[in-house]
C-alpha cells in the first residue's frame, strides 16, 4: 500500500491522547511524545479500549496538521497520530466535537493495512539503541526501516521505538537463556516479537561485547587503567560491581589483579562509554620478571634480535651476585622490548653503535621453554656512582616521578629507563605505595641526584603463618585429626612447653615423615604394627590444620649458617629433578650456646638432610632441591659440631 | 633508514608461483590434516617432504608424574583411493628417568567436500597400534586405544581456517617387579588454526583424564589425575632491512627473509605425590612447565628495487618493501585498461590507484596458494591443479568484458575473480580503470579474510566520527576490520571511508595487512589460547 508516497506494509495504529504539550524533546537525537494515560485507541465510530500509552518517535516525514493546515511538529494541540511501525507518520489536532465521524481520523493514504500473520504476530530484528522498561521503551535500528527501495542515509531513519505494555511479562532470551529485561543492552542484536498492536511480546538478544587484550598500568580501589595491545593507547575503566574476574581459571575479585598484569576484557563499549564486563588475568608466568641482571655490552644483533653481554650479574637478595656465566651470555629480546639510555628510549638499530661496552641493567622474563628473554635495557652512566637501597617508602608523590626513601629521608629520581618491579611485573612507578618495602640500585651522578636504575618492591616473606610443635600422640582419628597430650612450641631458639592437648586436623594436604620418607595418610593410624600413638613428633601446622608431621628425633641444638651449596643430588635432562639432595653445606656457621644465650662460630657444617627433615621457606615446606647457594638457614639439630642431621631447616631470607 | 631496518614483515612463500599463475605447494610444515602435531600431544616442528624423521617431544604421564620425553618421530605418508593414510613411528626416552617409549600408530584420513565449499576430514585409526612404555621395572604395554577426530576446513580467498576435535582412550596394562595393573587414559581435545601465504599456526588444547589402577606388594592403589597440555606450532617469515656498509655500492641496502619455525607444549598436571612405598596419596602435586623446539632459521636475500625519486617520501618505506617482494612492480594501467611498463620515475605514489591495480597487488599479496589445502609433496601430487600456460591450447575466457584476455592484469583479476575476493562493479562489469575507495580496499581486505561475520548482525554501528558516511555494503567490513586492528581512525576519530586512495596510501594498507596476516592473526591463535584459556 501506499502511505505519502512510500510503499510499506504493516498496519497503521491510531491513537488520540490528551496531553498538554504534544512534544518532549527527550533524546538528543530523536523527537518522541509520551503518551498519557488517557491515551485512547481510535476505533471507527467509537472510542474502543483503553489505548497504549507509550513513546512514540515521529517518523522523519511525519506529517503534521493543525486546524487543517501542514504544520510542524512543535505545533500546540496535536492531539491524536497515526503510528506505523512505532513511529509517528501522521498527526493533527483532532477536535472531537467538529468530527462528523466521531473518533474517526481520516489518515491521508491509508487505504488497507496488512495484517502480518493470521494471529497477528511480527517479528522484527536490529541493534538495540536503547532499552528503558521504566518507562516501557525499547529503542533498536533497524535496518529494514525505512522502506525498500531508499537507502539508509542516516542512522534516525533506522530508528524505531517500541512499547513494553507490561515489561515484567516480556520474556526475554539473553544469549539464548532466561534473562530479565533488564539484561538487554544497548548494541544488543536482538530479534522482538510483537504482537497484533505493535507491543512487544518476546525478545530475544544476544551481546556484541569487544574482546581486548591490555596491559593494567594502575589499579585503584574500582578502576584500571590500561594500554590496550597495539596501539597502545590507554583508557581509565570503571569496574563495576557486576563485572566478573577470573585468575588462574577462577571467579576472583579485583584484588587479585596486580598493576602490570596482562588482561583479556570483554568490553560493552558504546559512542561514549565503555563497561567492563569481564576480566581474565593472563596465566603462566611469562609476563613475570624472573631476574635482573647487570652485565657489559658486548654485542647486539639486530638481525637476530639478541644481545650478548659479559661480566655478568644478577641481583639477587638485594646483592650483586656472578651468574655463574663465563665469558657472554646470549639473550633473545622479548617481542615487547624496551632499550633506554639516557633516559630516552631508543630502536635495536642504534642501541647496536650505542650501547656496546656500555654497562646495563636487564630484566628478562621467562618464554616458552623456560629461556629468558628480555624486557627491558637500560643503560647506566659510566661515570655514575652505583648504590643500593634497602628501605621503606615514605613518599610517592603522583607525577613527581621520585621516591622518598624512610631511613635516609632521600630522594630518588625514576624516569621511563627505570627497571621498576613490583610483585614480580614490570610496572611504572606510580604503582610504588608508600610503606612499600624497596630495593633501589640508585646512581649519583656528579651533581649529587640520585636517579634509579632499579626499583624492586616486595612483601616480607611469610615465615610467620606457620607454627612448629614438638609433640606426643595421644590419639589419631584415621585420616580426620590426631590429639597430641602436651605439646612444645618452637619460639625462636627456644620451646615454650605447653601442658593442655591440642588437636590438629589432617586435611588432604598433610605431609607425614619417617625414616623412610613420605608415610601415606592411610598407614598414619593410632592402631596396629604401624601404630603411631605415643611417637614423639613434630608437627608444622597453619593454625589447627597439620601441614607436616615428622617423627625426626629431638634436635637440642640450634645452628645458622649461608648454604654454599648442596650435595647428593642428581638432575636429568633438561634440569630435571631425578634425586634430591641428602647434604646441606653451610658457610659461616653459628651455633647457639643455651647456657651463655649467644651464638659462637662453628665455622662450616656438612649436615645431612633426612628423609623426615622438614624444610621451610616463605611459610611453605620445600624440598633440598629447592635449597640456593646463599639462602640464609637455621637447623635444629641433633649435635653441636659441624656433621650431623638437621631435623629441622628454616630459609631466614 | 633506521626506520627501514626496523621494521619487520612477512613475505609469500613463493613469489614466483604468483606470476606463472601455477598452483604449487608451499614448503611449509606438515598441516595437511591436523596432524601436523602428531595427535599424541607433543610437539614437531615437521619439515619439508625430504625430511620424515623429526625431533619430537612429549610429556607422559602414566607413571603418576610428568616425564619429558624426547626423541624422534617418523612419518610416513601415502594415499589409497581417495583416502590419506598417516603412519607415525616414536621413538622416545627420559635417560633420568630410566623411561623409554616406542609407539607406531596409524591413521586414515578420509576428506568429504562440504556446502559452501568447506571440506571435512574424518581420521580414523587404520590398524591397531602398539605402543610400550618402560619405566624403570615397569612396563605400560598399550592393551586398548579408540580414537576419534574430525576436522572441517572453511577456505578463504585468502586464507584456510581449520578446527578440529579429537577424542581418545587408551590403556595400557602394567606388569613390573611387585606390581602389575593398568593405567587409562581419556584424552579429549580440540584443535584450530589457519594456513596462509605469510605463516601458518596450529594450535591445539588437550585434557587429560588418568585413572591408575595397580596392586603394590599386597595394596591395591587407585588414583586418577589430570593434565591439560596446550601444543602449538608456528611458521613466520620475518623479513628485515640490511644496509650496506660500503658507500660505493649500486644499492643502499637490501632485505632479508628469514624463516622462523616453532613448536611449544605447555603442560599443566595435578597427580597425586607418591610414599616411600610407591603408593598414592591424598596430596596432589601441581606441577607447570613448558618445552620447545626451534628450527635453524633460513635466510634468503630479496631483490632489490631502488627508488631514489621516492627519497624522503612518508611511504617510501612501505613501497620499496612491497617491490622488493614482487607486490608492486613497474606495470600500471591507464584508464584505457592497458598496461604499461614504465621506469622507475613512473611510479608516482600520490598517483590515484585503480581497482585492476589494487586487485593484482592484493593477489600478489596473499599469494596463489590461498583457497587450497596444503599438501604434502607425498600426496598432493595426483592432486594439484595446474594451468600451464602454452602447452595446451585452452580456451580463456575473462570473467568481466571490460577486461579483456590480454589485460596486463588479467590473471590477477581472473584469479582474484575465480577465488571470490571480487564481485565487480555490476553483472559482468570490473571496472579496471576506476579509481578504488577507502570502503572498497576493507571490503576486500575482510572478504579475503573471511572475517566478515566479525560484524554484529543486522546492523555494525563503528565508533568512527563519521559513522554514517559508511556505505551500507561496507558498514560489516569496517566494522570487522577495526576489530582486528587492520584500520583506525584519524586523530579526530573520522575514517574516510569514501577516500580515494593513492598509491601511497594502497601501500600503507598492504603492509599493515601483511603485519596482520603475519603476526596479528598470529597472536589469536597462539599466545591468547596460551596465555588465556
Amino acid at each position: 500500500m501506499l502511505f505519502f508516497g512510500r510503499k510499506v506494509g504493516g498496519k497503521i495504529d491510531k491513537y488520540i491522547y490528551k496531553a498538554s504539550n504534544s512534544v518532549g524533546r527527550i533524546s538528543k537525537c530523536i523527537d518522541k511524545i509520551i503518551g498519557k494515560n488517557k491515551v485512547k485507541k481510535i476505533e471507527k465510530d467509537t472510542e474502543k479500549n483503553p489505548g497504549r500509552p507509550g513513546i512514540y518517535r515521529f517518523a522523519i516525514a511525519c506529517l503534521v496538521f493543525q486546524a487543517c493546515f501542514l504544520s510542524f511538529i512543535s505545533a500546540p494541540g496535536i492531539n491524536a497520530m497515526a503510528v506505523h511501525g512505532g513511529n509517528i507518520a501522521y498527526a493533527e489536532d483532532f477536535n472531537y466535537s467538529q468530527s462528523n465521524h466521531g473518533y474517526e481520523m481520516n489518515v491521508p493514504g491509508e487505504n488497507d493495512s496488512e495484517e502480518n500473520d493470521s494471529y497477528g504476530y511480527s517479528v522484527i530484528s536490529g541493534i538495540v539503541e536503547e532499552n528503558n522498561p521504566i518507562l516501557g521503551y525499547i529503542a533498536i535500528y533497524n535496518p529494514s526501516l525505512p522502506v525498500q527501495g531508499m537507502q539508509a542515509a542516516g542512522r534516525e531513519e533506522m530508528l524505531q521505538v517500541l512499547n513494553y505494555l507490561d515489561p515484567d511479562k516480556v520474556d526475554v532470551l539473553k544469549n539464548h537463556k532466561k534473562a530479565g529485561i533488564e539484561s538487554v543492552e544497548e548494541g544488543d542484536t536482538v530479534f522482538i516479537k510483537l504482537d497484533k498492536d505493535g507491543y512487544v511480546v518476546s525478545i530475544s538478544s544476544v551481546s556484541n561485547y569487544t574482546v581486548k587484550y591490555a596491559k593494567v598500568l594502575y589499579k585503584s580501589k574500582d578502576s584500571i587503567i590500561v594500554e590496550y595491545d597495539g596501539d597502545k593507547t590507554q583508557e581509565i575503566l570503571r569496574i563495576n560491581d557486576d563485572a566478573k574476574i577470573f585468575a588462574k581459571g577462577a571467579l576472583a575479585d579485583l584484588s587479585f589483579l596486580e598493576n602490570g598484569d596482562r588482561v583479556k576484557m570483554l568490553l560493552h563499549k558504546g559512542p561514549w562509554y565503555t563497561n567492563v564486563k569481564e576480566i581474565i588475568i593472563e596465566e603462566g608466568d611469562r609476563n613475570i620478571i624472573s631476574n635482573v641482571y647487570k652485565g657489559q655490552v658486548g654485542y647486539i644483533n639486530d638481525m637476530s634480535g639478541r644481545i650478548y653481554i659479559k661480566n655478568l650479574l644478577v641481583l639477587d637478595r638485594e646483592k650483586w651476585v656472578r651468574a655463574g656465566i663465563k665469558g657472554y651470555a646470549g639473550f633473545d629480546m622479548a617481542e615487547e622490548f624496551s632499550i633506554f639510555c639516557d633516559g630516552a628510549e631508543m630502536d635495536i638499530d642504534a642501541a647496536c653503535l650505542v650501547l656496546r661496552n656500555r654497562e646495563v641493567y636487564m630484566a628478562v622474563g621467562k618464554d616458552f621453554g623456560g629461556n629468558e628473554r628480555v624486557r627491558l635495557i637500560s643503560a647506566r652512566n659510566p661515570r655514575d656512582t652505583e648504590i643500593i637501597y634497602i628501605d621503606k617508602v615514605l613518599n610517592n608523590a603522583r607525577g613527581s616521578r621520585k621516591l622518598t626513601i624512610d631511613r635516609e629521608i632521600r630522594d630518588i629520581f625514576y624516569s621511563s629507563g627505570s627497571i621498576i618491579i613490583k610483585e614480580g611485573r614490570l610496572v611504572q612507578g606510580s604503582s610504588i605505595s608508600e610503606e612499600d618495602t624497596v630495593c633501589i640500585a640508585a646512581n649519583r651522578n656528579n651533581y649529587g641526584d640520585l636517579m634509579a636504575g632499579i626499583i624492586m618492591a616486595y612483601h616480607e616473606p611469610l615465615l610467620e603463618n606457620l607454627d612448629i610443635y614438638r609433640a606426643r600422640i595421644k590419639s589419631i582419628e584415621d585420616n580426620t585429626c590426631f590429639t597430641v597430650e602436651s605439646y612444645s612450641r618452637l619460639d625462636g631458639v627456644n620451646w615454650e612447653y605447653n601442658a593442655s592437648p591440642k588437636t590438629f586436623n589432617i586435611t588432604f594436604d598433610t605431609r607425614i615423615l619417617d625414616e623412610e620418607g613420605l608415610v601415606n595418610q592411610d598407614d598414619f593410624t593410632g592402631y596396629g604394627e604401624g601404630s603411631y600413638v605415643n611417637k614423639v613428633v613434630y608437627i608444622v601446622a597453619d593454625g589447627l590444620n597439620a601441614v607436616v608431621v615428622s617423627t625426626a628425633p629431638y634436635g637440642t641444638y640450634n645452628a645458622r649458617g649461608e648454604v654454599y651449596g648442596t650435595a647428593g643430588g642428581a638432575t636429568g635432562q633438561e634440569g630435571g629433578i631425578i634425586g634430591e639432595p641428602d647434604e646441606i653445606r653451610i658457610a659461616k656457621a653459628k651455633i647457639y650456646d643455651t647456657y651463655q644465650k649467644k651464638w659462637i662460630d662453628g665455622g662450616e657444617m656438612k649436615v645431612r638432610i633426612l628423609k623426615n627433615t622438614v624444610i621451610l621457606k616463605n611459610g611453605m615446606e620445600i624440598k633440598p632441591s629447592m635449597l640456593r647457594k646463599g639462602d640464609t638457614v637455621r637447623l635444629i639439630k641433633n649435635d653441636v659440631d659441624g656433621a650431623g642431621d638437621a631435623y629441622i631447616i628454616l630459609v631466614e631470607d | 633508514m633506521s626506520f627501514l631496518k626496523s621494521r619487520i614483515f612477512t613475505a609469500p612463500v613463493s613469489i614466483v608461483l604468483i606470476a606463472a599463475l601455477v598452483f604449487c605447494l608451499v614448503p611449509m610444515p606438515v598441516l595437511a590434516s591436523g596432524l601436523g602435531l602428531g595427535c599424541e600431544g607433543g610437539i614437531t616442528l615437521g619439515g619439508t617432504d625430504e625430511k620424515t624423521v623429526l625431533e619430537y617431544k612429549e610429556v607422559c604421564f602414566i607413571t603418576g608424574e610428568p616425564v619429558e620425553m624426547a626423541g624422534t618421530v617418523s612419518i610416513r605418508k601415502s594415499t589409497r583411493q581417495d583416502m590419506v593414510n598417516i603412519t607415525y613411528t616414536y621413538n622416545l626416552k627420559n635417560a633420568g628417568k630410566d623411561m623409554t617409549l616406542v609407539r607406531n600408530v596409524s591413521y586414515d584420513i578420509k576428506t568429504v567436500e562440504a556446502a559452501g565449499g568447506q571440506v571435512v576430514e574424518e581420521i580414523t585409526l587404520s590398524k591397531n597400534p602398539s605402543e610400550t612404555v618402560r619405566a624403570g621395572n615397569s612396563v605400560y604395554s598399550l592393551r586398548s586405544y579408540e580414537f576419534s577426530s574430525s576436522r572441517i576446513i572453511d577456505k578463504k580467498p585468502a586464507i584456510n581456517y581449520f578446527a578440529g576435535n579429537m577424542r581418545w582412550r587408551k590403556t595400557y596394562q602394567v606388569t613390573g617387579t611387585n606390581n602389575m595393573g593398568s593405567v587409562t587414559m581419556e584424552i579429549t581435545g580440540r584443535s584450530f588454526g589457519y594456513d596462509q601465504s605469510w605463516g601458518n599456526t596450529e594450535t591445539s588444547i588437550l585434557n587429560y583424564e588418568i585413572m591408575s589402577e595397580k596392586t603394590i606388594g599386597d595394596v591395591h592403589d587407585m588414583w586418577a589425575g589430570r593434565a591439560e597440555v596446550t601444543v602449538s606450532s608456528s611458521v613466520v617469515e620475518d623479513i628485515k632491512y640490511v644496509e650496506n656498509i660500503p658507500e660505493q655500492i649500486s644499492f643502499q641496502g637490501g632485505y632479508v627473509k628469514t624463516r622462523n619455525n616453532t613448536s611449544i607444549l605447555e603442560y599443566y598436571c595435578s597427580l597425586p605425590e607418591f610414599d616411600a612405598k610407591g603408593i598414592s596419596t591424598y596430596k596432589m602435586i601441581e606441577t607447570r612447565n613448558s618445552l620447545k623446539l626451534e628450527a635453524f632459521p633460513k635466510q634468503v636475500r630479496l631483490p632489490v628495487q631502488e627508488l631514489p625519486h621516492l627519497r624522503g617520501h612518508w611511504a617510501e618505506d612501505n613501497i620499496k618493501m612491497l617491490f622488493s617482494l614482487g607486490i608492486f612492480s613497474n606495470v600500471f594501467n591507464d584508464n584505457d585498461g592497458n598496461g604499461r611498463e614504465s621506469a622507475n620515475a613512473g611510479f608516482d605514489p600520490e598517483q590515484l590507484i585503480t581497482r585492476a591495480e589494487f586487485v593484482a597487488a592484493l593477489v600478489k599479496t596473499v599469494g596463489e596458494q590461498a583457497g587450497d589445502v596444503q599438501e604434502d609433496k607425498a600426496t598432493a601430487s595426483r592432486r594439484t591443479r595446474s594451468v600451464r600456460i602454452g602447452k595446451q591450447e585452452e580456451e580463456i575466457l575473462s570473467p568481466y568484458a571490460d577486461v579483456p584476455v590480454d589485460h596486463v592484469f588479467f590473471q590477477q583479476i581472473k584469479a582474484a575473480h575465480e577465488k571470490g575476493l571480487i564481485l565487480g562493479k555490476a553483472t559482468g562489469v570490473f571496472a579496471p580503470g576506476d579509481e578504488i575507495t577507502l570502503a572498497e580496499v576493507i571490503v576486500l581486505f575482510v572478504r579475503a579474510l573471511g572475517l566478515e561475520k566479525l560484524a554484529p548482525n543486522p546492523y555494525a554501528i563503528t565508533f568512527f566520527m563519521d559513522d554514517t558516511s559508511i556505505p551500507g555494503y561496507a558498514r560489516n567490513a569496517i566494522f570487522a576490520a577495526e576489530r582486528i586492528g587492520l584500520i583506525k581512525g584519524d586523530n579526530n576519530g573520522y575514517l574516510g571511508a569514501g577516500e580515494k586512495i593513492t598509491r601511497a596510501r594502497a601501500a600503507d594498507l598492504l603492509i599493515t595487512f601483511i603485519e596482520y596476516m603475519r603476526e596479528g592473526i598470529r597472536k589469536d591463535y597462539r599466545e591468547r589460547i596460551f596465555g588465556y584459556y
